[in-house]
């Protein structure tokens, strides 16, 4: 803790709203990743999809866009229940440990405080699945070679990555009005709902359409990935959904930073 | 009851707040109005006792779960209430407030769908209890023991919703294994099962929540564990 103190430099008035918000990041993204349940979440989830991979045999497809694809579609299927899960409790934490006084009286203000809190709490919290995409990149080039690198990476910012965003983003903020536990429980029920519930139980639900946050449209227009709810749907996504499926995500990501910034600056008493 | 017992509960309940136990009702409750608005506006039989059979089941069970395990850590003084008590006895204590209420309402709810009619295919009277309480003994126990060992809250509840949702997705592998399948939280639910294996199943559940929490009850014997820094 002393190290990490010593290496940030204490944000002042003097400096930028940029400079501060780095500063924060900074500060939050190594609080964050030193958190043996961010690994062990993270990590343990990935590892319990890729018990059983889905959809059966596509390991053995000599196609590297739909390789990648359908091992971007096991990652996120369970890991972002737990970047949720363990993202929640980063909102109010200054307020339990009773520095809510202490913070408002530094120049930092309430947005670098919150924007480096989703940056750096949220990297922290990708970072374990990050390094899981790295190791399994490397046993991927291995076997088939270094093609497989370039899409990876594609896959991984086209599929993976802006889910985890926009949950990042929700987890980070959300929880300032319904606290943790009912967030937890929240994400959940999200995450199912909005992602698996596919139309065949006809109960009404984005899961099958560009607002699903599961990465179906990237993986399905891109990378001839596996379709499970769009194809129920009897949709076969273009390039343009999947463009509009990501810019979806990233806007509510946007959108719920921006809304609780003006919510937390209003209830400030500075 | 007594009147010193009646206010030690009170008193665990205002540690806890009134918020976790209204959290797991949320999960029961929610998930009972659903069966009930399907019901309402004319579901298939299919359709209902599928969502009767994952709410007891399914939703209740994980809602207590994560709330369950959210009580852990909640001490600001742990020190003082680990020194002047049994920190087994007031953890379980808190606990049970928790489940113990969202039982009873989901017993309700088992109560409330049969009569409806939107009941899981094969199950009789024993039904009522057996077919949400082994998996939340099962879910509950689990969570609180990665709570207690890791001594966080929010990896229990991001492995415990994990768990869950990969015995949702992973249904074949898991029914294809001996082993897992007598772990299998939803077993009956949307398929009938054969007496034999319904039977092994629930008493496999519930002799793992057992295990669970003896396991949880021996971390407690070394209390100093939760004094002196934030939740990991």
């Amino acid at each position: 803790m002393t190290t990490v103190l010593q290496r940030t430099a204490p944000p002042t008035a003097a400096r930028t709203w940029w400079a501060k918000t780095v500063a924060a990041a900074r500060y939050e993204y190594l609080m964050q990743v030193r958190r043996p349940a961010v690994w062990l979440v993270v990590i343990g989830l990935i590892a319990l999809r890729c018990a059983s991979l889905f959809p059966p045999g596509f390991t053995s497809t000599t196609d590297h866009d739909t390789l990648v694809a359908d091992w971007a579609n096991n990652f996120i299927q369970l890991c972002p229940i737990g970047v949720g899960a363990v993202l929640a409790d980063r909102a109010r934490r200054e307020a339990r440990l009773g520095l809510d006084d202490l913070l408002t009286s530094t120049p930092t203000g309430i947005g670098p405080r919150l924007w480096g809190k989703a940056i750096g709490a949220g990297a922290a919290t990708i970072t374990p699945v990050a390094v899981a995409w790295v190791g399994l990149l490397g046993y991927l080039t291995a076997q088939r070679g270094a093609g497989v690198i370039p899409v990876g990476l594609a896959a991984f910012a086209a599929i993976i990555l802006p889910g985890l965003v926009f949950i990042s983003a929700c987890s980070v903020t959300i929880p300032y009005l319904t606290g943790p536990v009912l967030y937890r429980l929240g994400v959940f029920g999200y995450w199912i709902w909005g992602n698996m519930v596919g139309p065949r139980f006809g109960i009404p639900t984005p899961a099958g359409t560009p607002f699903e946050a599961i990465g179906e449209y990237p993986a399905g227009a891109w990378f001839h990935g596996f379709l499970s709810d769009a194809r129920e749907r009897g949709i076969t996504p273009t390039g343009g959904e999947a463009v509009l499926s990501i810019a979806f995500l990233l806007l509510m990501a946007l959108a719920a930073l921006v809304t609780t910034q003006l919510v937390l600056t209003k209830r400030s008493p500075s | 009851m007594n009147r010193s017992i009646w206010a030690r509960l009170r008193l665990e309940l205002r540690v806890i707040g009134i918020a976790a136990p209204l959290t797991a009702l949320a999960a029961t409750l929610g998930g009972a109005t659903l069966v009930i608005v399907m019901h309402a506006t004319g579901a298939s039989a299919e359709h209902l006792n599928l969502a009767a059979g994952a709410v007891l089941a399914g939703l209740a069970p994980l809602g207590t779960a994560i709330t369950a395990s959210s009580i852990v850590g909640r001490d600001p003084g742990a020190e003082l209430v680990v020194t002047s008590t049994v920190y087994r006895r007031v953890l379980f204590l808190r606990a049970g407030l928790v489940v113990a209420p969202a039982a009873l309402v989901t017993l309700l709810d088992a109560v409330v769908f049969r009569a409806l009619n939107a009941w899981p295919a094969g199950q009789g009277t024993g039904g009522y209890v057996l077919v949400w309480a082994p998996p939340m003994l099962w879910l509950v126990a689990l969570a609180m023991l990665i709570a207690i060992g890791l001594r966080s809250p929010a990896a229990a509840s991001g492995l415990i919703g994990g768990l869950w949702l990969a015995q949702y997705l992973m249904t074949r592998a898991i029914r294809d294994n001996t082993v897992l399948r007598a772990q299998y939280m939803f077993m009956g639910v949307g398929t009938k099962v054969s007496a034999h294996e319904w039977t092994v199943n629930r008493i496999a559940l519930s002799a793992v929540g057992v295990v669970a929490v003896i396991a949880a009850g021996l971390l407690l014997g070394r209390p100093e564990r939760f004094v002196g820094s934030d939740t990991a």
